[in-house]
């Protein structure tokens, strides 16, 4: 249980001198901190200490954080016109504010499979208003929506280097209850989780407070709470309770903000190559190329070793998939390999859309099939060569499948 | 890391006021030993998939037992108490209230440990809460209870589905991030002074998250329900629902002719009705009714026919780019006197 380390974390808060997040640029000021003297806590002990801290946290960000009420349809095969004959898929979630003209930053869970209606963002003041979809990050579990308002408070990101394990995160939701957002602790587990893309909690995280931020002591966000799950997929949610919860650094959603508010949906990026986890030649032995994918398009092959990606070395697999986790669809990657004794780098290869499901069933088919053809041309070419020597020869060992 | 040149001003605070050696001052411990003597272990026959154990906690020193009511209290002929220093006593069934789900018991002992009614207003989100109460029935005889801590995450009603032995809790409860397990329901939720300052509640599982909820019954609707218990007032009567012959109505025609799990869009609105003179209108989607969500029809009519007729109820819906409030009078449709308004099929 982690509340039975509290000291350390409070050691934590106190060393750690942390920016003011009220002096950010990036918002107007936030509301002042209780002055110290107003609450002359004779000796407390660190838990009460912590206390104010998720309090002090939790009121200072609350007007960052709204919550948004879907009134959604099954995604039909009806037509549009259609629209009232399909079942309505209602929720409760939660957004933040990162523009002071309006643009929320929310989970995509619940807008995954169905179609919005009516999307009603409230702001802690009771404001009610419309809000628009806009773009999506497939692969972050984010989508981000925009109400007409102006003078937003907008809070400060932590930045990504100092998301560190150990320290408090606060997580914050208004699905639960519009007038003041709930409130879950814990401390930030692990970083760098799944592909790279998120920041691991034992904060309960749950649809209460999906789309909330995870805030760390000094109330900056480190990150929006999603459901996600170590396949990159959002079954995160059978993780409910467990003390497991994941949430995308903000500062990497800040990023995309450009292409996400134009309307762009980003995509998680696959490169298509399969790798051989017995063998280790100093990189990743390529053991096939899926048909159809950018590995194949850059004229990557079996056997090839990938050494660099973008200049960074790669040792294993999994390396390599962290890196290639951390880009999305369209970006561009250099890779170095090693081709038998030659050493080539593949420049530009810009990685194509993680296929759909079936799309991905056809490719491993095709896999299958060429695999099959490879195997009766080698069986063939054995064959003849035990004709030509006249003698039988066993096959040679690192061929054997 | 990077450092700053200006400190927080709380980080500051901390520095300076909490210089406390590793060895020192534990608020939990602190909250635990105030409260703890006052928790009782609670047993009486397992009923279906109910376990027989419960906890609750002496709220007088006369032997008054505050917890919450559960298919154990209805089913049990005999509740045994067993007190923190061991002592067990067959207990009475005094009064229970089911709009806060909460049950009165009383021993005959006296000069008991006890710990009164908190305040619940008070608590504020993010509030450390500490659970104590006998989960699994881990504690028996003089053993002390668990504790179990967690924070205070904020007030909201439950929404319980009409199935629920929950669904009469109407009030606004307190939900708390610190895990709820079989058996601790009943037992004394206390803040970091060790002031009461609510009931856990039965563990529950969440329709509109599907997770299980902790959360507690708040000490302020509580302490009426104690005091008219003392008091020997009459117990309150169950509230019942609408009369039978009643029908409340907005006379609103939805369009909900193929299901009523399409969304709630105003199909029409019949000219003179009291929706129209309020300016409902064609097309618009009906997002919340009564303060309640509304998802989709059948959830619109859910909340009508528990509306008050004569009285006025607000309507929040989207109209375009717009959401708006309207005010509508509720109207009795029930078939008497004058023929009843055109109302959507039920």
């Amino acid at each position: 249980m982690i509340r039975t380390i509290l000291p350390v974390p409070i050691l934590f808060l106190l060393l750690a001198a942390a920016p003011d997040p009220g002096a950010s640029p990036a918002g107007p000021p936030a509301p002042a901190a209780p002055a110290p003297s107003a609450a002359p806590a004779p000796a407390p002990g660190a838990e009460r200490a912590a206390e104010r801290v998720f309090q002090d946290v939790a009121e200072r960000l609350g007007p960052s954080v709204v919550s948004i009420d879907t009134v959604a349809i099954e995604k039909g095969l009806r037509p549009d016109k259609a629209i009232r004959f399909r079942r309505a898929e209602g929720g409760a979630s939660t957004g933040l504010i990162v523009s002071q003209d309006g643009l929320i930053v929310a989970s995509a869970f619940f807008f995954k499979d169905v179609e919005a209606v009516a999307i009603r963002v409230r702001l802690h003041d009771g404001r009610e208003l419309p809000a628009k979809m806009l773009g999506r990050d497939v692969s972050r579990g984010i989508a981000v929506l925009k109400i007409e308002a102006k003078g937003l408070f907008v809070p400060a990101a932590c930045p990504r280097d100092e998301i560190k394990v150990g320290r408090w995160a606060i997580a914050l939701g208004r699905a639960l209850s519009a007038d003041r957002p709930t409130v879950h602790a814990g401390i930030v587990s692990a970083i760098n989780r799944i592909s790279g893309r998120a920041i691991q909690t034992d904060a309960p995280l749950s649809p209460a407070n999906y789309g909330g931020p995870l805030a760390d002591a000094e109330g900056r966000i480190m990150g929006i709470c999603v459901p996600l799950s170590q396949h990159g997929d959002e079954a995160g949610a059978a993780m409910y309770d467990s003390g497991i919860g994941f949430a995308i650094p903000l500062a990497d959603i800040l990023a995309q903000l450009p292409r996400l508010s134009k309307g762009d949906v980003i995509r998680v990026a696959f490169l298509g190559i399969q790798f051989d986890p017995e063998r280790n030649s100093g990189g990743v032995d390529v053991s096939g190329i899926f048909p159809g994918s950018s590995a194949e398009g850059a004229g990557l092959q079996k056997r090839d070793v990938i050494l660099e990606l973008d200049g960074k070395r790669i040792d294993n697999f999994f390396q390599f998939q962290f890196e290639i986790g951390r880009r999305v669809a369209g970006d561009k990657v250099d890779l170095k390999i090693r081709r038998g004794a030659e050493y080539k780098t593949l420049r530009g290869i810009e990685l194509k859309p993680m296929p759909e499901a079936e799309e991905l069933v056809k490719m491993v088919e095709e896999q299958i099939r060429r695999k099959r053809e490879d195997q009766m041309d080698m069986l063939r070419r054995m064959l003849e060569e035990q004709k030509r020597r006249g003698i039988p020869d066993p096959p040679p060992p690192d061929e054997e499948e | 890391m990077k450092r700053a040149a200006g400190v927080s001003a709380l980080a500051l605070a901390f520095a300076l006021g909490s210089r406390v050696p590793s060895s020192g001052a534990n608020d939990f411990r602190d909250a635990i030993d105030r409260a703890m003597p006052a928790v009782v272990k609670l047993y009486g026959a397992k009923a279906g998939r109910v376990a027989g154990f419960a906890s609750g906690f002496l709220v007088r020193p006369d032997g008054w037992i505050l917890t919450v009511d559960s298919v154990m209290f209805t089913q049990s002929p005999r509740i045994t108490a067993v007190l923190s220093d061991g002592r067990e006593f067959e207990s009475e069934i005094k009064r229970r209230d089911p709009s806060l789900g909460a049950l009165l018991l009383k021993i005959s002992a006296k000069d008991l440990p006890f710990r009164p009614l908190g305040n619940s207003a008070s608590l504020k989100p993010g509030a450390w809460v500490i659970l104590l109460g006998n989960p699994f029935k881990l504690a028996s005889g003089a053993d002390p209870c668990s504790a179990t801590v967690g924070v205070f995450s904020g007030t909201a009603p439950l929404d319980a589905p009409e199935d629920a032995l929950e669904k009469a809790i109407r009030i606004p409860v307190l939900l708390l991030d610190a895990p709820n397990n079989p058996g601790a329901y009943g037992g004394p939720v206390v803040n970091l002074d060790g002031e009461v300052v609510g009931v856990e509640g039965r563990l529950f599982t969440s329709p509109l998250t599907n997770t299980q909820v902790s959360f507690a019954i708040p000490s302020d609707p509580l302490k009426a329900f104690l005091e008219d218990a003392l008091a020997g007032k009459a117990e309150p009567v169950a509230p019942s629902g609408p009369a039978p012959d009643v029908r409340p109505s907005l006379r609103v025609l939805l369009f909900d002719a193929v299901s009523g799990k399409a969304p709630a869009y105003v199909d029409a609105v019949p000219r003179g009705s009291p929706a129209a003179a309020a300016g409902l209108k064609e097309n618009d989607l009906v997002l919340e009714l009564d303060g309640q969500k509304v998802n989709d029809c059948d959830g619109f009519r859910q909340i009508e026919k528990r509306l008050r007729p004569g009285a006025k109820t607000a309507l929040k819906v989207r109209r375009g780019d717009q959401i708006l409030r309207i005010e509508v009078p509720v109207v009795d449709v029930a078939p008497k006197g004058p023929g009843p308004g055109k109302e959507g099929k039920k």
